[in-house]
């Protein structure tokens, strides 16, 4: 694997089983994601977006196939080998902000910082990303005292506060009116081209595809394109 | 521990206010109700104690072997003055008394009673514990005390002449007439029935017992060396045909009541146990249920299993701390407003129907004055800490055992 790439994925297939019924999720998903990328996983309710997500941030395991997350082979990976993952190399932006209620915008920034086991630098880390997404003014209240965009950039600032290679942000904008995605996703964009943070979304938002320099569609659990901007690439499968 | 999972532990608390209260009034009460059963029954044990130790039984007996088994007059230590001066050298001992029982009829006028003459050292009674404690005149020679239930019921009245008949240690006739003094109410049930009280050297010269005593009475300096005292004396040559018994074998019975009322104290910790369980369990299945989600989003950002467990372990702590430090303040509270004027458990019974509670020829004050010593208190904690992380165990095992995937989709 070039040492450029984050995510290779090879024949990637999830199957949920409810009973004796099986649902195929993704179904052989070949994709690779490189330092850098500012991509939206895009496609209709149930083409596989959020499980693809769910594999790349080894939240979960694919049923088939051999899924590489920053040259860590997810499938072997015990439950712990990933929470270690997820926590020094992944940032996660959830679609309902997902703050932890009875901390301030500051001590939601830390705590990951502090599962981190950073010292007492994290109290000054976490200011500086917060003054950096704008919230400087806000690190002192609670999540039930931010609106929605105010909370949906504290959790960026908390998904990239201890510098992750990468950042999933499933469907991030589904809760914010117009104006406030578009400060979230520019946000976002600067954090990418600043620091070269890689974001990959999901989402249905055309505003995200919008921003995005890539553009993956998923149409049932397979990739039915993948567009780079610039030089606009067609792979269908 | 890091210190953020104490600190969000503690927050968690305050999201569902009521849920937490009741929790807290569980424990709070429970302790309560542990340290007021504590505090009560500590009280009733010392009476029970003081009773049995102090004007009664004392801590030490000597008899002859044969006294506790016959109650026979003539069963009588000799040359008391000489054994009571060699009690006295033993360092523990504070008091002796030595007394004499004897049968006798009772006469204020023309009927003639049933009654128990009790002759005893006056000093030695008249200091704190003795059966004249708090007497406002000390006991003259040629007057008697008479027990308040035996002046009621022969219609004795302090200045009184009485008349006083038995039969001397030597079988001839006892005889003599007496001053009553004063209507004595003590813990010795003989006395407060029957007891013609005289001092003990008006006693050996009606009854015909020169330098004779039937019992000696022994109090320590200090509670906890009736054995001590009990072991040396009877190492003594002189009491070599003397029987000397601590109090715990005097009456056995009694050491088992006492022994009871610390079961009655386990019986409330057990109930303690009971309601913090339940209390906390509760909040904390509910809680952890809620808050799935959540815990999904913590194991998504890295979060190890093991510190959600231990933040739902913490808020158990919490909860039953606070609890038991509640009711710890409630408990003292009541203690404290009680232990001055004491509880009058006689009166529950009605106005003037039960006064004391008489047993093995003791009597029993049921005005109670609860205390409490700090093992009462650490107890309830200790209990509360214990039932806080084993109520917490399943909660924090459902919340171990998730997968963030699945979580984060509750």
């Amino acid at each position: 694997m070039s040492s450029s790439i984050l995510v290779e994925a090879k024949g990637v297939t999830k199957v949920y089983t409810t009973g004796k019924v099986e649902a195929h999720a993704l179904r052989g998903v070949d994709i690779e994601f490189r330092v850098g990328d500012f991509a939206a996983i895009v496609g209709p309710s149930g083409s596989g977006k959020t499980t693809f997500l769910n594999l790349v941030g080894a939240l979960d395991v694919a049923t088939d196939g051999e899924l590489r997350v920053l040259g860590n082979d997810i499938s072997r990976m015990t439950k712990r080998q990933r929470a270690d993952l997820r926590l020094n190399s992944i940032g996660f932006v959830f679609q309902a902000y997902n703050l932890v209620p009875v901390l301030t915008a500051q001590e939601n920034v830390e705590f990951v910082l502090e599962l981190q086991g950073a010292g007492e630098q994290r109290s000054n880390r976490a200011k500086e990303v917060l003054a950096q997404l704008g919230l400087d003014a806000y690190s002192s209240r609670r999540p039930n005292e931010l609106s929605g965009g105010q909370q949906q950039r504290v959790a960026v600032a908390r998904a990239v506060a201890a510098n992750p290679k990468l950042v999933l942000a499933d469907e991030p904008t589904a809760n914010l009116d117009g104006e406030n995605s578009d400060i979230l996703l520019k946000m976002m964009r600067d954090l990418n081209e600043a620091q070269g943070i890689t974001f990959i979304f999901s989402t249905h938002d055309p505003r995200v595809v919008t921003y995005a320099r890539r553009v993956v569609t998923l149409v049932d659990g397979r990739i039915d394109n993948d567009v780079t901007k610039n030089s606009a690439t067609s792979s269908a499968e | 521990m890091p210190m953020r999972t104490a600190q969000i532990a503690w927050r968690n608390l305050g999201r569902n206010k009521k849920r937490t209260a009741l929790a807290l009034l569980a424990i709070a009460v429970a302790q309560f109700a542990l340290l007021a059963t504590d505090g009560l029954m500590r009280g009733y044990s010392d009476n029970i104690r003081l009773a049995i130790t102090g004007p009664m039984v004392g801590h030490v007996q000597a008899h002859h072997p044969n006294w506790r088994r016959e109650w026979a007059l003539d069963l009588a230590i000799d040359e008391v003055d000489r054994i009571v001066s060699t009690i006295h050298e033993d360092p523990d001992v504070g008091d002796v008394s030595a007394r004499i029982y004897a049968p006798v009829l009772v006469a204020p006028e023309e009927d003639a009673f049933v009654a128990t003459v009790v002759g005893l050292s006056v000093d030695s009674e008249s200091n704190p514990y003795g059966v004249l404690s708090g007497l406002k005149h000390p006991l003259e020679r040629g007057k008697v005390l008479m027990g308040y239930r035996l002046a009621k019921k022969i219609g004795a009245k302090p200045g009184q002449e009485v008349a006083v008949i038995g039969q001397a240690a030597d079988g001839s006739l006892a005889n003599d007439l007496y001053i009553v003094q004063d209507i004595i109410k003590c813990p010795a049930d003989i006395i407060n029935q029957s007891g013609i009280v005289m001092s003990l050297q008006d006693a050996q010269r009606l009854l015909v017992m020169p330098n004779q005593a039937n019992e000696i009475v022994i109090r320590a300096k200090t509670s906890g060396k009736s054995r001590d005292i009990t072991r040396r004396l009877s190492q003594r040559p002189r009491f070599a045909a003397i029987e000397v018994l601590p109090w715990q074998e005097i009456v056995p019975e009694l050491v088992l009541i006492l022994k009871m009322s610390d079961y009655v104290g386990y019986f409330a910790l057990v109930i303690v146990f009971v309601a913090a369980i339940a209390g906390i369990a509760n909040t904390l299945m509910m809680s952890t249920f809620e808050r799935v989600h959540e815990f999904g989003m913590l194991l998504a950002l890295g979060t190890q299993p093991r510190r959600i467990v231990r933040m739902i372990v913490c808020e158990a702590i919490f909860i039953g701390i606070l609890g038991v430090v509640i009711g710890t303040a409630l408990g003292y509270g009541f203690v404290a407003g009680t232990a001055e004027r004491g509880i009058d458990m006689a009166s529950w019974g009605g106005e003037g129907q039960v006064e004391d509670m008489a047993y093995q020829g003791l009597n029993l004050p049921l005005h109670i004055y609860p205390r409490l010593e700090p093992v009462d208190s650490l107890l309830g904690l200790i209990a509360v800490i214990i039932t806080s992380m084993a109520a917490s165990v399943w909660p924090a095992w459902i919340a171990g055992r998730l997968e963030p995937v699945e979580a984060m989709r509750a």
